[in-house]
Parts: C-alpha cells; structure tokens; sequence
C-alpha cells in the first residue's frame, strides 16, 4: 500500500511537470523528485549478471572429495560458516558470508546461453515475457533516475510489456564513464546544451503547428521529453560521478571495473533508482564465465576480482545501512559441467549452479539447497528461474500474481514459489 | 446412453464400480438415464418431448451459445484451470470433454434445476454474474436441449461462414443488422446470427450486438467485426460517414489502388489532402525507395522539371537504382532471420563458417540483391530460402572447395556476398537458427507465412485458432533438417581427411597384398598381376585424392595453380558424379596407369615384383598406413566428442558419415509420410521426400491466404507505416484487414505480374494514395486506416543514421570494413555486437532488430541524438558539409535555407528565419550559430520522420 501511495504522489509530481514544459520549472520539479527517492527507504535490487555461467565448482560449490577430474585443480577453503567451505580464490567473501546466503541447488534445462540468459532473467522461458527489472519498470513508470538500470548494457528485454520498460544502458560500448553527456562535470557543455534544447524547441513545431499527430510521433515526443529530463537531472549527474565519493570509498572499491561498476549501482540506488543489473564481462558476447578450454587459467584471474568486487560491496552496504533495502543477487544463466574436459575446460551445464543472495533481510552464512557429490545435479530443494525471479519481485513490494502481460493478460510467473528459506 | 449426476457426487471407488455396473446393465436397456443423488443411483427411460420445433444440436448451437455467453472465456471456465472445477474449452474445440463437462452439471429429471441454468441466471450464487436472462433465447434454447435429453453430436466447426452484408454504411442515429449464416458442408445454410459471436476491432466506433444489430459511435472513420462459430470466422466491414454534407469529390484515378481508398473516403465523406509538393515526393520516394536523402542537385532537377510523367519516371529509375536492390535486400534478409545487433546466433554461426559477422550478413543482403535487381519472382526466392540444403548438388569436395574459396574472399575484404549469391539457395537461415531449431516454425511462420505461432508451441492459442496440433504439425516439417558445422578445414577436418583416405586405403591395400601373395604362390600369375594393379590403383587413389585436398585445403583459391590431380577430380565432378563416382574414376584411372606397368614387368621381370621381400615391404607399408590413419582420426574423434569406441569396422563407416553429413542435409521425412499443415490440411508424401517440399508445395497452393498476401500486406505497412492487416506479421482470421478487397485486389496483381516485387513497388509509388500531402484538412486530420493524408513515419535506423551522414558530410564509423555511406548504412546487419566503433552503437540503438522495435524511439536513443560526441564531430568537422557550405555562402539566409533544402525539402518559413537570425546574432561566433542550428535541425521531428 505504502508503495502505491507513493506512486500516486510521483504521478502529481509528473503532472506537474508535463504542465509546465519548461527546462527551469521541470529542473526543481525533478530535484523534489530526486528528493523523495532518496529519502524513502524502499526495496531496491542489484542483480549481478555472471553471463556465461560460472563454474558453481570452482567457486560456491567445491567437490573436494570428487575424483581430480571433477574437483577440478583448486582446493577449498573455510568459510564463517563451520562446515562449508568456498574455492581457494574467493577468500574475502568467505570471510564476508555473514552478510550473503548461498543457493547451491539453483537448476534449469536450458544449455543454450541466449535462451538461458533469457530464462534466468525472466524467470520464463517464454521469450516475450519481461525481465524482472522490466516488470519493476511497469509498475513505477517513467522517473528519473531511471528505474531500470544496465551497467554496462544489456539487451532490450522487456518483452511484451513493450520498450518502455526496457532496461536503460548506462556505459557506452567502450565501457567509459558515462553515457550521461555531457560529461557531469563540463557546465560549460551543460549550458550549451540547454541554448540547443531551447532553439530545438522553437524550430521543432512544424507537424504540432499543422495539427499533425500520431502514435509514432507521440512516441518521439515521449522519449524525448524523457531524455532532456536525463539530461537535466542533478540527482543522476551526481549519481553517476564516481569523483564525488569520498577518496577512502573510492579507494576500497579500487580501480578494477567490475567493482567501479558496483559502487556506481550503489550510488544509482542511492540517487533513487530501483533495479540494477550489473553484467561482469570482459570479453563480449559470453567470454568471461565461459570457460570451454583454460577453466581454471581463466578462473584464477576472474575470481579474485569478483571476490574484492562483491565484498568490497555487501560491506559498503551494510556498514551504510543500506543492506536491509537492497538486496543483491549474484547469478549466472547456467552452471559448468561437472567433468572437466579435453581442453581443462568445462562445458554448458544447467542442471546445477550456484547463487547468491544478500540484503533485504536475508539471512547470511546460510547455504540453501545441495547438490551431489560431484554438483550435478540437486539432491535437495532444486530452485528453478521462476522461484528466482518470483521471489526477488515479491521482496521489492510487486506482487507477481497481479501484474498480467498483454495483449492476453496472462499472469507474469504464474507457478512462481516465493524461497521461504531465505529469511526466518 | 448418457449418465448423469446431480450435482457434485462423492467420487470413489464404490461410486465408480456402480456406474460401470450400470453401464453394462444400460446395454441390455437401451436408451435409459441414470441420475446420481444423495438417495442413490435411479435409472429411468427418457423419451425426448414431443415438439414442432428442430433439435437442438450440441456442437451447432449448445457450444456456440456458451461461447457467445463468454463462459468460454480465457477470464472464465475457458482458463486453464477452468473456474470452480468447471472448465470449457477455448472456441469449443474439444467437443467431447465440453459435453463431459457439461453433462456434471445438467439434471434431465428436471431440466431447469440444472447448474447450467440455474448459475449463469443467479439463481444460485454465480462468480461470474448473471449472464444468462430467464425467458431468453439463449435460455430457451438451452431448455429445449436438456429437455430432449442433452444428445450429443459433434459436427465440427462449420466449413463456411457468410456474412451479410460484408460492407455496411451506418449513419449516426441509423440502424443495420448483420445477417451470418453458415453451412456444414451439405449446401445447407443456416441462419446462425444469435449464435455468433460479434468482436468490433475498435469498440469506440462501433457496437454490434448479439442480435447483430449495428450503432455507431463515430464518425469518418470505419472498422471491421468479426463474426466467430467455434473456430470459423468471417468479416465485415462498418462504416460510420460523416453527418456533414459529402464534399463532391472529382476523381480521375488509373490506379485501382486508389479506387479502393477513394471509394471508402467517399462514403465516409473524408476529403483527402492534395498531392504532396515535388519536393516533398522526391524525399518521401528516395527515401523508401533507396534509404537515402536525394542531393540538393536531384531535388532542384526534379522540381525544375516540366514533363507530365515525371514522378512516374523517377519511379521507374529508382526501382532499378542498385541503392535500390540493397536497401531491399537489407530489408528481406532481416525479414528472414538475419537480424542485426547484439542478437548471439550470428555471430556463432558466423564463427562456424569462420567468416565474420559482418561477410555473413553480407551474403545473405546480397543473395537477395542479384535476385531483386534481376526482378526474380519472390516465390522463387522464398523457394530457394525454404529448400536451401549446404551441398546443394554438389560433392562433398566440391563443396569443401567452394567453402574455402568463399572464405578466402570473405578473408579478404568481407565481400563474399556476390561469390555467395550464385548459390541457387540461401541457407544461412538455417546455419543460424541450428543452435534452437526450435525458432524455425516460430520465424518462418510469422516472416513468410505471416501468423503467429509462438504460443501454440505450449498449448493452443489462447487468442486465435491455432492448436498445438497444428504447431506441433508445423514444428515436424523442419524437425527433421540437421545441422551440422561447416568443417573446419584448417585442422582436424584436413587430419580428418588424409586420416581417413590412408586408413581405407591402406587397409585395402593390406588385403590386396595377402590374395597378391597367395595368388603368387599359388603361381597364378595373371591373378597376381591383377591385384597388384588393384593395390597400385589404390596407392593412386590415395595420393591423388589426398593431394588433391591438401590443395583445396592450401591453394584453391587460384584454380589457375591447381594440381593436375585436382583438375581431374574437379572434372570427374563436373560431369555430375556423386563420391562414388569420382572415387570410381580415379581407381579406374590409377588402374589403366598401372595394368600397363604391371603388365610390362611381368613380361620383363617374371618373378621380381612378387618376391617375398618386396612383398613384405609393401605389406608394412600398408600396415603403417592403416595404423596411421586409424590413430589421426581416433584423434580427431575423440577431439569432437565423440565418445563412443566404435568397432573397426564401423569406424568407416562413421567416418565416411561424418564426413559427408558435415552439413546441411535435406529435411529427413517424418516416418508416418504424412505432414499436416498450418489450414488442417494433411499431406502425404513419398518415403524419400523432404518435408519442406511438401510445405513450399503447400505454401504455393495456398498463396492467396498466406505467401503473397503476407508481403503484399509488410510492404505496404513499410510505405504507409501500417500494414492493411496490422500488425503486418499477425494474419490471422480474427485480425482483418481494413480494406479487404484493396488487399485481395493487391495479391492477385501480385501474383498476377508473376510475384513481381518491383510491379508491386510500381503499383503503391505510382498511386495518389502514397503520393498525399502529409497536411491535414478538417475531415483527415486522424484516423491513419483511412489513408486521406499521408501520415509522417519515423524513419528506420538505417535511413536516419545515413541521413545524417549525407547533411553532415561526415562519416559514420560502423565498424565494418566497407566504409562507402550508402552501403554500409544498408549493411548494418553485419555489425558485429562486440564491435566497439562509435557508429555500430548507434546501429544497436536504432536498428535493434524484432519486429515493431524500429518505430520506437527510445530515450537511449534520443539521448545519442542530442548528446552524443560522433554527431557532434560529425557536424564540426572542418571538410563536413556546414563548413563547405559556409565558405561558398555570403549570406546568411542562404547557408539556412539550403540546410532546410537538404534536410527537409523545404525553405524555412518566415517565422523560422526569424528564430534562426535571431539565434545566429545571439552565437558567439557564427560557425558556432550554425552548428547549433543544425544540430537542431538534426533533432526536429521533420528530419527524423518521412513525411
């Protein structure tokens, strides 16, 4: 209910803003805006997206009783939890897991990554069905900070709800800070830019002087309101201006881009927006966590860095307070196969993966779910894409079983569980 | 007989075993029926009462009247799980168990305390409210049915459904009725108007009820109602005219096209806008027509120009401009799967065909290009899509030879596309979608067949009439078409190769020595000198076939430089021999070198070539041979996973499979011969038959319903930026056309002029209907479907990154290795979604593939045009066109109204001129003015739309 409210006080605020049009009203109208996200203490997500698959036993889940070649070459190591033990590289966040649960039984059958990616993203293997973040989008509407982030980027996913509700990319292709120009710092460009946006303004009425209207054009009138309000936003300037953290932050996140990317969700939360999805990848396409040849050369220079990213993390938001309201997830679109192959690889595997979870609540040093002896397969409590999905959205104030896709108005989720083991 | 149940019995097994006793008790009582109560079981003979009137017939009007009541319904007892342990099916498709269900809740003894009566009437607690009204004919109908004992029958859908009239001016405060009927195959036609459902496509136009009786609510404008029996549906269309009085129209039209649209504007009394200006058209036409802006030189031409035929002249020119070909075939290859961006299956198909993302979408744009300049019919080309196989006819050396030249070229200089375009079909579809077979009945179904399949694959179609059945039906055509990688000549296939070849040889050889040595001691010596022949063919063979790869593997690319070997292969080849052949040929070659010789040293040296010795080396030669082989490709086995250890002797075998199968294969038929079709249709087909034969067959047959409606009706939406039927890939019969006979009449011109694409470009460029001013009047300012006006469209990606380009003289950096504007602008499909290049973003941004995404702009998108560096650069730049034209303008008005020229094909108006004078005095400097200016020019709806 309290959410709902909420929305309907935004709504003012937009009518508001679309009454006046003008830069300099809509600018203070959009701080108030700003305002209000940042002080109201709700339910935001970060998901981390490991596409490619991450080998669940080279990190989460080791088998160091397996025959060598299913154990793979790395050895476990404690963890805050007596009895379970992580891989060799990830040493900060096993000594971090009071804050993050582990699901080691999370499984699908889907061992295409495009569909996989798809599934776990949405939950459904229907591919026009939406994104998680796309159905947040749908039900908070347009705001600024944008609700539905990608860090870099990330495929139009919205499906059916149509791309309103997809996710807005943040970084440019190159991976530069930041696709906000220009750039936050350069008032001089920011001036410039609002002459421009004014002479636009009084030579672009052409069609609305001669009565001409329609859908498509209604749309570009849309998405470019919405745009000059990016542009104009004080909130997301500073969100996304990495100088303005204090040096010490700065320093703990380090320069590696896996964790700026991180501490730039975590300003992006702060600034209002509500769904994150941060992709971990450095080679394109589904390079990085897809490891057919070289598992463990590659591991061993991936691993460290995801470690210190997702700590340096799940610390800087408990020690802000902020982890009771935001919750991560760390997940990738499907597993490694349990053998490892010719090339001291291993291959596409969906029946078995393993996950994380922190924040909103739930409670860390906990591992859900178990696989067999060589993390095939589930032996316990196997949690599909849907449960995921279904349980990420109902922490974040959506009911899933209310909000309907068209044109057929069929449930979004409508076999969902929520993961009752998370909390209590 | 019938059993039925007072409400809801305990279910058990006492419960059962009675029934099952009753029911063979009822064969030896005839027609009896048993009810079911807390009393117990009571048996009774029914006679159905005495009447005038007609039965009533379950599947005839029972089924249709649930329907039409909206029980049926997705929200009702029509969802999946059914409502209240009550479920229906959609459209009344599964008879049977819609009678079963039914007969639970109807009570003979006393009809009208039947549930079916008495919760749809609310005299019991109803979810669904009252829906049914006591003394209705719905209601009576009902009654009358229980009454004669609820009988079963199942006469299926009706064949035919009629109504009347299928066009109908409906004044304001007027009324008109629809008449439906229907026939069930007997020639007998029925009055079914009460039991149709009636589905206005846009409610705020009109309404019709259940009677058929017709209100509007508009004016000027019209839609269409569907009318529904069970899973067979046809159309009308109603038209609301406006009240005012007609404006007396004077049409002088040789085009039938505008016939059609202006005889509906007619009866609607729209007045339609004037013709657009020359300058507007040649715009509106380069544009569509070939993807670019006309130079301020073409304009000026064409507006200075005094002929009378001139529009139709520049028609013409274009439609056989190579810009033309490229746009279009830009436009057809993504139709059919070759989708740009950062989608994943290109770029692994590409990697397996070791070409680039960027050659891959090159020869696939360019197999369409040779074919649309040449004008070859669309059948045709859909045909060699649909029935593409890898080999084609050619030998599986042929084909490695042709792989690898392609990949040279490819190599080169990313321009494959003409070497692969003389391929007579296109199977770079199917190398894509091999990863997920599972997208070939979905993408074919809604790119060339025009309907949408995708939620049938689950169950049936919530929302039209396709089944799963059918899906699955469908789904079985292309089951059956493997896939396997294009070989990778480089490494293993080449150890592949030469493994195989000396593993066969020298096992053959191996037992021609042992006869050779038997038959030598045996001092048969004619034998002897035979096989030896035999065993030094094969050597032959060996050498000849592996050095003729290795060649083909290393040089091919020059065939000038072929090895003689490799000719004689090649030539074998060409006179249409299969493997075998060739392989025959070269033995019987090999054979008659070596008759000669063998026979010529038995006659000189008797015993020589026989003595053990001799023979012992060649057998150790054999043997290493063998040994060789059979270890490379145990290698190469197990480097393909294939894990299996196989015996000697299917090692051959396996090899020789894997070795031809290594690529497209023509579908395998599915083993009961007979494919059902998307209508029902079923079709039979001979053992040996590729199934999608049987479908292009099909596909042909029904053309008028699917193949040449479906592009007629998707180039018409990309002229008019809606399709007749829209959206342009949902053909389905609950979705009509606004203008049924203009579309009838567009696809059998269509099909008339031999699938001519180009007649049909011909046909919409050349009518009035396209060539309308975009500027409204009192009667046309809404209403799209009307088509009075022309109504601006946003321009695709493609077409407004290469705008950009021609106004600001710079260039775009996509990434691709073809740096000329125009084409690289159409061959954006190949974009690589790795690539990090300032234009292959932009490309995403704009041209991000499925359907309908193009005519959305998006904030990404506006935020690249209003901020982004490249576009910034691009105006700035000291040789771009703003430069250029400030250093040969005076004056200041000339440099706007030339940009306004290019950019919109327009001057500047009065009160333009004043903002823009009055922007320029206010810059800094005036080179800043006018890069202000144009990036504002750049950002305005009138260039970002065709108009």
């Amino acid at each position: 209910m309290f959410y709902k409210e909420k929305v309907s006080r935004r709504f003012l605020l937009k009518s508001a803003l679309g009454a006046t049009g003008q830069l300099g009203i809509a600018g203070s109208i959009q701080n108030a805006l700003a305002q209000e996200e940042a002080h109201s203490s709700r339910q935001a997500t970060i998901l981390v997206n490991l596409r490619g698959g991450l080998s669940q036993l080279d990190s989460f889940d080791p088998k160091p009783t397996a025959p060598a070649e299913f154990r793979g070459e790395f050895s476990p190591i404690a963890t805050t939890t007596p009895g379970v033990q992580f891989a060799e590289h990830l040493p900060l966040l096993a000594s971090e897991f009071g804050h993050f649960a582990v699901i080691r039984s999370f499984c699908h059958n889907t061992s295409v990554h495009s569909l996989a990616q798809s599934y776990v993203m949405k939950g459904d293997q229907f591919t026009k069905a939406p994104a998680m973040g796309a159905v947040v989008v749908d039900q908070i509407g347009w705001q600024v900070p944008p609700v539905y982030v990608a860090i870099p980027d990330m495929p139009p996913n919205a499906g059916l709800l149509g791309p309103n509700c997809d996710p807005y990319n943040l970084l440019g292709d190159g991976g530069e800070l930041l696709k906000v120009s220009p750039h936050p710092q350069d008032k001089a460009a920011t001036l410039d830019l609002q002459k421009r946006i004014a002479l636009l303004e009084s030579l672009d009425g052409r069609f609305n002087k001669a009565g001409v209207s329609s859908e498509v054009l209604e749309v570009r009138r849309t998405a470019y309101r919405q745009t000059t309000e990016l542009i104009d936003s004080q909130a997301l300037r500073q969100a996304v201006n990495l100088e303005l953290e204090s040096p010490k932050s700065r320093e703990r996140y380090g320069a590696d881009r896996w964790s700026q990317y991180l501490l730039l969700a975590r300003r992006l939360v702060e600034a209002g927006s509500r769904f994150i999805a941060v992709t971990f990848d450095d080679r394109g396409g589904f390079g990085t966590w897809d490891t057919h040849r070289d598992n463990f050369k590659d591991l061993k220079q991936f691993l460290p860095r995801l470690d210190h990213a997702l700590a340096t993390l799940f610390r800087d938001l408990w020690e802000r307070g902020m982890l009771e309201t935001t919750q991560v997830i760390v997940l990738g679109e499907m597993g490694r196969t349990p053998k490892v192959n010719a090339n001291a690889g291993r291959d596409h595997w969906p029946k078995a993966m393993s996950m994380l979870w922190a924040g909103g609540g739930v409670r860390g040093g906990r591992v859900i779910g178990a696989t067999d002896d060589e993390a095939a397969a589930p032996v316990t409590r196997p949690i599909g894409p849907k449960d995921v999905a279904f349980s990420v959205l109902s922490r974040m104030g959506v009911d899933p079983a209310v909000v309907t896709m068209p044109p057929s108005g069929r449930r979004i989720l409508p076999n969902g569980e929520v993961i009752k083991e998370l909390v209590g | 007989m019938t059993i039925l149940l007072k409400d809801k019995p305990v279910r058990g097994g006492l419960f059962r075993m009675t029934l099952s006793v009753l029911a063979c008790f009822s064969i030896c009582c005839g027609d009896m029926v048993f009810s079911w109560d807390e009393s117990g079981v009571t048996a009774e003979r029914i006679t159905p009462a005495e009447s005038t009137q007609p039965a009533v017939s379950f599947s005839r009007e029972i089924q249709p009247i649930l329907t039409k009541l909206g029980c049926a319904t997705l929200s009702c007892h029509g969802a999946f799980r059914g409502q209240g342990e009550f479920r229906l099916s959609l459209f009344g498709r599964q008879r049977h168990e819609d009678y079963d269900n039914l007969c639970e809740r109807i009570n003979l003894q006393s009809p009208t305390d039947s549930l079916l009566l008495q919760k749809p009437t609310l005299q019991l607690d109803h979810e669904g409210g009252e829906v049914l009204h006591v003394g209705s004919k719905e209601h009576e109908i009902l009654l009358r049915w229980l009454t004669a004992g609820a009988p079963f029958d199942d006469l299926g859908p009706p064949q035919q459904l009629k109504i009347d009239p299928p066009e109908v001016v409906v004044q304001h405060d007027h009324q008109a009725t629809f008449r439906v009927s229907a026939t069930w195959g007997d020639d007998q036609w029925f009055d079914v108007t009460d039991l149709v459902t009636f589905k206005v496509v846009d409610e705020n136009i009109a309404a019709v009820d259940e009677r058929g009786n017709i209100t509007t609510k508009a004016e000027r404008t019209s839609t269409s109602v569907v009318a529904q029996l069970g899973t067979t549906a046809a159309h009308a269309v109603i038209l609301a005219p406006s009240s005012k009085e007609k404006p007396t129209a004077v049409r002088s039209t040789q085009n039938p096209l505008d016939h059609f649209i202006d005889r509906r504007l007619d009866l609607l009394g729209i007045e339609a806008s004037d013709d657009c200006t020359d300058a507007e058209f040649i715009r509106r036409v380069m544009l569509d027509v070939c993807g670019r802006l006309p130079t301020v030189e073409e304009m000026r031409a064409f507006v200075a120009d005094e002929q009378p035929g001139k529009r139709r002249a520049l028609i013409d020119t274009l439609l056989v401009s190579e810009d033309h070909a490229l746009t279009w075939a830009s436009w057809l290859a993504e139709l059919t799967g070759c989708v740009a961006g950062s989608h994943d299956e290109i770029r692994i198909a590409a990697y397996h065909m070791e070409v680039s993302q960027e050659a891959f979408a090159n020869m696939w744009i360019d197999w369409f290009r040779t074919r649309l300049q040449q004008d070859i019919p669309y059948d045709e080309m859909i045909e060699g899509l649909l029935l593409a196989t890898t080999r084609e006819d050619k030998s599986y050396l042929g084909y490695l030879l042709w792989l690898h030249q392609l990949r040279s070229r490819a190599a080169r200089d990313a321009q494959a596309g003409d070497f692969y375009a003389a391929r007579a079909t296109n199977d770079l579809f199917w190398h894509v979608y091999s990863q997920q077979p599972d997208l070939y009945p979905t993408l074919i179904a809604s790119s060339l067949v025009g309907v949408q399949l995708e939620c049938a694959r689950c169950h049936d179609h919530p929302m039209d009439f396709w089944t799963q059945k059918q899906f699955q039906g469908f789904d079985a055509i292309f089951r059956g078409v493997s896939n396997h990688r294009a070989p990778d000549l480089r490494k293993s296939e080449k150890q592949n190769a030469i493994a195989w070849i000396s593993a066969l040889g020298g096992t053959l050889i191996m037992i021609a020595v042992a006869l050779n040595f038997v038959a030598i001691r045996r001092r048969r010596y004619w034998l002897a000198t035979g096989l030896l022949c035999m065993e030094a063919s094969l050597v032959a063979f060996c050498v000849y076939f592996a050095a003729g790869y290795l060649h083909v593997f290393d040089q091919a690319d020059s065939p000038a430089v072929m090895s003689p070997g490799l000719k004689i292969i090649l030539w074998l080849e060409s006179q249409h021999l299969d493997n075998g052949g060739v392989v025959a040929g070269i033995c019987l070659l090999g054979l008659s070198v070596f008759v000669g010789v063998g026979a010529f040293l038995y006659v000189v040296r008797r015993r020589a070539w026989t003595s053990g010795r001799l023979v012992f080396c060649r057998a150790g030669v054999a043997f290493v041979l063998t040994f060789a082989g059979l270890t490379v490709s145990d290698a190469v086995f197990v480097s393909r996973q294939v894990r299996t250890r196989t015996p000697l002797l299917n090692y051959y075998r396996h090899s020789w499979l894997t070795f031809r199968e290594t690529a497209l294969r023509a579908a395998v038929p599915s083993p009961t011969n007979a494919m059902l079709m998307l209508d029902g249709t079923v079709v039979d087909m001979g053992a040996d038959t590729d199934p999608r034969q049987a479908f292009m067959a099909w596909l042909r047959r029904t053309q008028t319903s699917f193949l040449a409606k479906n592009i007629v009706n998707r180039v018409w939406s990309v002229y008019f930026g809606r399709g007749l039927i829209d959206p342009a890939g949902d053909m389905s019969e609950l979705n009509p056309a606004t203008h049924p006979a203009l579309l009838s009449w567009l696809v059998e011109d269509f099909i008339e002029s031999g699938f001519s694409l180009r007649h049909l470009h011909q046909t919409i460029l050349n009518s009035k209907t396209y060539q309308r001013s975009w500027r409204t009047n009192d009667s046309n300012y809404d209403l799209p479907q009307t088509y009075a006006r022309f109504h601006p469209r946003r321009l695709m990606g493609r077409q407004l990154l290469h705008a950009i380009v021609t106004i600001t003289g710079g260039a775009m950096n996509y990434g691709l290795r073809d740096s000329r504007p125009i084409t690289s602008a159409h061959r954006m499909l190949g974009i690589a979604p790795t690539s990090k290049a300032s234009g292959a973003m932009a490309a995403r941004l704009f041209c991000a593939g499925s359907d309908g995404a193009q005519n959305e702009m998006r904030v990404e998108g506006a935020l690249y045009l209003l901020v982004d560096p490249a576009i910034q650069a691009m105006i700035k730049s000291p040789d771009g066109k703003l430069a250029r034209l400030l250093a040969s303008h005076e004056r200041e008005d000339d440099v706007a109204a030339e940009l306004y020229l290019q950019m919109f094909g327009r001057k500047p108006d009065e009160q333009e001129r004043q903002v823009i004078q009055e922007h320029l005095a206010r810059a800094s400097d005036p080179q800043r003015g006018y890069e202000d200016l144009m990036w504002a020019l750049i950002n305005t709806e009138e260039f970002q739309f065709n108009h």
